[in-house]
């Protein structure tokens, strides 16, 4: 839009001066068809660029003024993506099971449907999240963000609800991830992945640290969603290295979870604390082994006390669990996964049969489970991938038999 | 049987020698120098095509991550965000080799007096603080600033080493390409722009003052560091070079290689 006044200006000028130059010429000659313009007509040609002048002008400022509008909405970007999904379970059948629930466990589903916005300005940045599913819309991620511009140690402090800088597949989003859920012990003690309160974060180099401290119950704990129930809160952390190729850490989790009263257990285990700790490695692997894909290795250890079993606290109980994961690419378009996953949710507890049922195992046992998954990617938008996994429960005892629940998971993932 | 004829004929064409261009895309700055490339390595083997399209660095790397081109071609380093996404999506951390030095530089109309401007004033103009050149020694005229597209790696190296992050001035005006800011310079009198060395004929490149220093962005000076704003040229991959591409990418590390990159206007690499 600037450049029309530097064109328009010479161009609307120069009759002005080729009419003063050839002044004297016209005396001499005086064709009739270059007579020079009456003063009047030269004072209109005069007022004439001025008044396309200040035209100009006005449009350079409007310009600029819309520019400044086009910047603040290049600022706000969303994003988001919706897994539709098809699960055969084996152990799925039909009506409520003992608690009431629905029995169900396949069929078809929107896993998640999230959408966010993010506006990213100078220093701060706004980010919030949703997820759209069949059972309601929740916040999953509401974000204050600001960055320290200073030191270019890229400090950033974060308050609202966010995730818990522990570990990586607390962090890692389930758009990302190859297997369509967590692992076992990461459902335990990351439910929901997500807390309400603030965290700083330091990426200088290679290191990665992250601090934050935190209400402790999640988004997940039936009793107190949105609410914390104490007046204690946690500390969560990880310290890590990436090096592009590796990249590992080691994460804690410091807090005290309060029982409040309860019918259904012994009275000398309320009103009291119970500790809510856990401490995590993680690391990961990114090697060119092979000429038609990358190839990932992936692990994760936690162990610790007071973590959730379908929304409800286990209060001051002791587990402990790991996974490994093997991804490889192969060609841009597919990749094969496997992962081992192991959770002990009843440490130090031996693997027994159930005390009601001994053709059972009980629900202390430890549990193994063995996912392979293959994905499609048809555009950087669409992926689908189908999975296969098999929990393998410790029978505990010479009678019990470990329950069938393989589970089969097609999924289709549209992501913008 | 017109069937199993297309089966068969699909079958050979793999073996009948035809192979897909190796595509190179991004980077504006180094679309000359990767041409000039590709025109001396396709030259030398016939067989292999190489597809050189320009676009800027961060739409060269949003090609590598939706596997629409070989390599991207960098004038700035991979942001932390794209590798991650490329870990995500590929499982491999990417492959970075610098093929390339340069200096970005600041262009001024040859009628311009200035020869030279710190850093800070540099920074001033182009946060729109200092709108007059008066204010920096020059002529009492407003100060026409030119810039480029956020999708250019230039544009990036400049926000992030000069501007610190912060935001071009509103009234900076975006071209498409270092050619098209070179042109309006060399058009505008009071116009500044900047660009790749290799851009700088025509026009006056800005020395730039350290310290007492007027450092230019010579060899010398960019190869040691001494101008402030010498950066490396990359190519991207998402995995280790193989086949066409890898021959194509020790071509231009070759000394004919780096010899086209001093003829071009940049500065060898080694």
């Amino acid at each position: 839009m600037r450049l029309p006044i530097h064109l328009l200006l010479p161009l609307l000028t120069l009759p002005l001066h080729a009419l003063g130059q050839t002044a004297p010429e016209v005396k001499e000659t005086p064709p009739p068809a270059t007579e020079a313009p009456p003063p009047n007509a030269l004072q209109g040609m005069e007022e004439r660029v001025g008044l396309l002048q200040g035209q100009l002008e006005a449009l350079e400022a409007q310009y600029v003024e819309t520019k400044n509008s086009v910047l603040t909405f290049s600022k706000l970007k969303f994003s988001g993506y919706v897994q539709a999904r098809y699960a055969y379970a084996e152990n799925s059948v039909g009506g409520l099971d003992a608690s009431g629930n629905p029995a169900v466990k396949d069929g078809f589903t929107i896993r998640r449907g999230r959408l966010k916005a993010q506006y990213q300005g100078d220093y701060a940045s706004f980010l919030l999240q949703i997820d759209a599913t069949p059972t309601g819309v929740t916040l999953k991620d509401a974000e204050a963000s600001i960055r320290e511009p200073w030191s270019g140690l890229g400090i950033t402090l974060t308050g609202g609800q966010t995730k818990w800088p522990f570990g990586y597949e607390i962090v890692q989003s389930s758009g990302d991830r190859e297997f369509p859920e967590r692992t076992r012990v990461v459902r335990a003690f990351g439910p929901g992945e997500r807390d309400r309160g603030v965290k700083l974060a330091l990426k200088a180099k290679w290191l990665r640290a992250n601090i934050g401290v935190f209400d402790g119950n999640g988004t997940q704990n039936t009793k107190y969603i949105g609410v914390d129930n104490d007046t204690e809160k946690d500390v969560v952390g990880r310290v890590g290295a990436d090096f592009k190729w590796l990249a590992f850490g080691v994460s804690g989790w410091a807090g005290k979870s309060y029982r409040a009263s309860d019918y259904t257990v012994a009275p000398n285990t309320v009103g009291k604390f119970f500790p809510r700790n856990r401490i995590g490695f993680d690391a990961q692997v990114y090697l060119d082994l092979f000429p038609f894909g990358g190839t990932a290795i992936k692990a994760e250890f936690i162990a610790g006390t007071t973590y959730q079993a379908n929304g409800v606290e286990r209060y001051g109980q002791t587990a402990l669990g790991w996974y490994a994961l093997l991804v490889q690419n192969i060609g841009q378009r597919e990749q094969v996964a496997v992962r081992y996953d192991f959770f002990d949710p009843f440490t130090g507890t031996p693997n027994q049969a159930d005390a009601r049922n001994d053709s059972l195992p009980a629900s202390s046992n430890q549990v193994h489970t063995v996912g392979v998954m293959v994905t499609h990617f048809f555009d950087d938008v669409f992926k689908a991938s189908a999975t296969y996994e098999l929990p393998i429960v410790e029978p505990g005892g010479p009678k019990a038999v470990a329950p069938r629940q393989n589970l089969f998971t097609v999924q289709l993932q549209a992501k913008f | 049987m017109s069937f199993i004829r297309i089966a068969v004929l699909a079958l050979l064409v793999p073996l009948s020698g035809v192979a897909a261009p190796v595509t190179v895309k991004g980077s504006d700055t180094m679309v000359i120098l990767v041409q000039r490339w590709a025109e001396d390595f396709m030259k030398k083997n016939p067989g292999t095509k190489i597809q050189v399209t320009g676009g800027g660095s961060g739409t060269g790397i949003s090609a590598l991550l939706n596997g629409t081109t070989d390599i991207a071609s960098s004038s700035r380093a991979i942001k932390e965000a794209e590798q991650e996404k490329l870990r995500g999506r590929y499982n491999t951390p990417g492959h970075e080799i610098a093929v390339a030095k340069d200096g970005v530089a600041f262009y001024v109309n040859e009628k311009n007096p200035l020869s030279s401007l710190t850093m800070n004033q540099l920074k001033q103009i182009y946060l729109g603080d200092i709108t007059n050149w008066k204010d920096v020694g020059g002529p009492d005229a407003k100060i026409i600033v030119y810039s480029r597209e956020n999708s250019s790696g230039t544009y990036v190296f400049v926000k992030d080493h000069l501007l610190n992050g912060d935001d071009f001035a509103a009234s900076a005006q975006t071209l498409p390409g270092t050619a098209a800011v070179v042109n309006a310079v060399a058009k505008e009198k009071f116009g500044i722009g900047y660009g790749g060395a290799a851009y700088g004929k025509g026009i006056r490149e800005l020395k730039v003052k350290v310290g007492d220093d007027e450092v230019a962005p010579s060899l010398e000076n960019v190869k040691s560091g001494k101008y402030p704003l010498a950066r490396d040229l990359y190519f991207y991959l998402r995995g280790k070079p193989a086949d066409e591409a890898k021959g194509f990418i020790d071509f231009c590390l070759s000394e004919p290689g780096q010899k086209i990159v001093s003829h071009v206007g940049y500065f060898p690499i080694r």
